[in-house]
């Protein structure tokens, strides 16, 4: 979804490139918890461990949203848009692909990925990027190596999450306003399915044997569960009685425990993967939209679009342990190996 | 008239047609887990058949303003549709018809279904063209959404079990106004001025008992004869009545002439009315722009997507998506979904899919949206807009000042419960389809 201001605009421009004192910093003992701050225009890099704002990278004027990690922890990856409120079917300057540098918190790279990118994911082996094209309905494959965009393909109508299979050969795309997935086979870079799923679909997750996809269903209210193998539905589970207003989702490494984060009710699900089982609720910040959990699943982090902060969870007792304020409009949230 | 077969002979309503649709389209409604998502997946296995939706409207007369507005929400909902059902190896199809009178509107609407296999209707200009479709999918076994007609008694005494009004009733407009401007709280005494005619009584008379019923009271009530009306005269009686608010259920030149005198005057009394359509205010005098009004939509809401519809909208278009062509995008939305999740092109599994507790859509609100089963009027949160003083572009004329009922969840009920505020309850009901 594509909440357009025009603070959008002015809120972009006063970023720090640098938390200070965040070149002096020795390197962190753990993983680095990134989130992309939307109305800020800029990332924060959470040192897991010690739970502070290593650095805040700035973006300039342009709009981040989609952020994932690659597979050897050495490169971020943001989704950028300009912050027009103009709707448009085709690439501006603003549109494309921020690459970080973990090492050196600095942007080293931008690559195209079509217009209004929002979500992606990146295959396993790190050579592709496939990103949601929002306003164009479209998904783009882009090849790591060189920067290219190698194939654009038709999706359903506002293309939002994006997900792909551990063994990287599905890549599972939602659509907001055809409340469908499409489904993408790797090897062809073709569609292989749609399927119809539940209204307005948002988030997209694999289980860690690739077995099951799980995506939330914002009006809708639930998780749809699909298998992997036939590309059908197999469940849908209701949250917070249809209420939740469920976005992101991921599913924790032993694959047991699946998170969803509750926009409009402030909250994370906490799912039992097996039976669909409703384990625990847990009250965030505001607007929880962004999800992610680190490699040991011992913690799960919400970006918090309202109330501008990030909630950490200890996934054990199934209680938010911290809060670390970040930039204006938290979206995105990923963690590096 | 196109030539071909009569693909619709023999599809007159039948109850046993109905009844074993609405069986079949309710096997897997048992509300979620695998019922909902073996009914998901047959849905999405339906790969034969095309959903013909049929649109009827005039070109010209006097409702040509709000037919346009409509009638470019519904292409843009047609191409959307038709997109998504190629992703499913299906097809739909949008047939175009003019009419210009509800007479024509009926015989289009049979030539429509009968010649060109067209399953559901799409129309509403105006009260007696919508009544006109409404009757005519009646009678001919189609089905029939509303797009644009307010009027109270299509949902009422005029119901028809094919009939689904995506538009919101005056019932809905009305309560949406008086507590959108706390009718019963501050703003207690409302000053009435409507026209002569059978609709304008309906809506205040609808209105004031949403203002009575909150505590709020009439300190005047005034009916003009024609077009004609000295504003200043009534303005100046309306100040002494003490009124906070004018309340003006009325429509045409009487109405903008009423706004144009109180923008001069600017009196400490509020105007309002419960009935207004965005492209009246665009074509009028800049002068005319006043006043406080409910709406379905308003293009500058940016929150579930609202953004990004619009903006397909206006790069379609070159202009802001206003109510009606929301509401004609999601009366063509709501069809093909029906379709799509139920399996089926015929009317009587869309009439059954669209009366049962599956039938819920985004309408972009940030909450589902769902017909009430007893008079078939889309649930709908309504927004209040207030005309700005300064108006920075041609078309953002409006503040969204409140959202009745607020958008999401509500702690002191479900948002179906909270939307079932607005209009007319079961109790209050005069259609039968559901008894």
């Amino acid at each position: 979804m594509r909440p357009r201001t025009a603070l959008l605009v002015l809120a972009c421009c006063c970023a720090p490139a640098l938390a200070p004192g965040a070149a002096a910093q020795s390197p962190p003992a753990g993983p680095l918890v990134y989130v992309t701050n939307e109305r800020s225009c800029t990332v924060s890099a959470i040192d897991a461990i010690t739970n502070e704002v290593r650095a805040t990278i700035s973006l300039g004027a342009e709009r981040p949203r989609g952020i994932r990690v690659s597979p050897d922890g050495s490169r971020v990856y943001v989704a950028l848009s300009d912050t027009s409120d103009l709707g448009r079917t085709v690439e501006t300057g603003a549109d494309g692909i921020a690459v970080i540098d973990v090492a050196t918190q600095k942007v080293i790279a931008k690559y195209p990925a079509g217009t209004d990118p929002e979500a992606f994911a990146v295959s396993p082996d790190g050579t592709r990027l496939y990103a949601s094209n929002e306003d164009a309905g479209t998904a783009s494959v882009i090849d790591l190596t060189s920067g290219r965009v190698l194939s654009t393909l038709t999706v359903g109508i506002e293309p939002e999450g994006v997900a792909i299979s551990p063994d990287g050969r599905w890549v599972y795309v939602t659509a907001e306003t055809s409340n469908t997935v499409s489904v993408i086979d790797t090897r062809t870079n073709q569609v292989a399915a749609n399927l119809l799923v539940d209204v307005r679909p948002r988030g997209a997750a694999f289980s860690p044997d690739g077995t099951r996809a799980y995506v939330t269903a914002e009006i809708g209210g639930t998780l749809t569960v699909i298998d992997t193998r036939t590309h059908q539905v197999v469940s849908v589970i209701q949250l917070e009685n249809g209420e939740a207003r469920p976005v992101g989702v991921v599913v924790s490494p032993d694959g047991k425990r699946v998170y969803t984060a509750n926009g409009s009710k402030d909250s994370v699900s906490v799912l039992d993967a097996e039976s669909g089982a409703l384990l625990a609720t847990i009250p965030v910040g505001k607007r929880p939209w962004g999800i992610a959990i680190t490699p040991d699943g011992r913690r799960v982090y919400t970006a918090n679009g309202l109330s501008n902060d990030v909630s950490v969870i200890d996934t054990a007792t199934n209680r938010v342990i911290a809060t670390v304020a970040t930039g204006r409009g938290p979206w995105g949230v990923a963690v590096t190996p | 008239m196109a030539g071909g077969g009569d693909p619709a002979a023999g599809r007159e309503w039948s109850r046993r047609a109905f009844l074993r649709a609405a069986a079949a389209a309710a096997g897997g409604l048992g509300a979620l887990g695998a019922a909902r998502a073996g009914a998901l997946g047959a849905a999405a296995a339906s790969r034969d058949g095309v959903l013909r939706v049929g649109l009827v409207l005039p070109a010209g007369g006097a409702a040509a303003p709000e037919a346009e507005a409509i009638r470019r929400g519904v292409r843009l909902g047609a191409d959307e549709a038709a997109r998504t059902a190629q992703l499913f190896g299906r097809r739909m199809e949008l047939v175009e018809a003019v009419a210009d009178t509800p007479a024509a509107a009926a015989r289009e609407a049979a030539r429509l279904v009968r010649d060109r296999g067209v399953a559901a209707l799409v129309g509403g200009a105006d009260a007696a063209g919508c009544r006109a479709l409404a009757d005519a999918a009646d009678r001919l076994g189609a089905v029939f959404v509303n797009a644009g007609c307010a009027a109270d008694a299509l949902r009422g005494t005029e119901c028809r079990r094919a009939a689904f009004h995506v538009a919101a009733s005056g019932a809905m407009y009305a309560d949406a106004l008086v507590d959108g401007l706390g009718g019963g709280a501050h703003l207690t005494r409302w000053y009435f001025v409507s026209s002569g005619s059978a609709e304008g009584a309906a809506l205040r008379d609808r209105t004031r008992e949403a203002l009575r019923a909150r505590g709020g009271e009439a300190c005047g009530d005034v009916v003009l004869a024609g077009a004609a009306a000295d504003a200043r005269a009534l303005l100046a009686d309306v100040g002494r009545s003490e009124a906070d608010v004018l309340c003006l259920c009325l429509t045409g030149p009487a109405r903008l002439e009423i706004l144009r005198r109180w923008r001069e005057a600017a009196p400490r009394f509020q105007v309002a009315g419960p009935l207004m359509q965005p492209v009246r205010f665009w074509a009028a005098d800049p002068a005319t722009r006043a006043g406080t009004w409910p709406a379905m939509w308003y293009h500058e809401r940016k929150p579930f997507g609202a953004g990004s519809l619009s903006a397909r909208f206006q790069e379609r278009f070159g202009r802001p998506m206003d109510p009606l062509g929301w509401a004609g995008w999601l009366a063509v939305k709501v069809l093909w979904e029906a379709s799509l999740r139920a399996g089926t092109t015929e009317p009587a599994g869309l009439v059954a899919f669209l009366e049962g507790p599956r039938a819920e859509f985004d309408g972009h609100k940030g909450v589902p949206l769902g017909f009430r089963p007893w008079d078939h009027q889309l649930r709908q949160p309504l927004y209040l807009l207030r005309a700005r003083t300064e108006i920075p572009a041609r078309w953002d004329m409006f503040d969204v000042v409140a959202e009745v009922p607020r958008a999401g969840p509500d702690e002191a009920a479900s948002p179906r419960d909270a939307l079932d505020r607005l209009g007319d309850d079961r109790s209050r009901s005069r259609c039968t389809i559901a008894r």
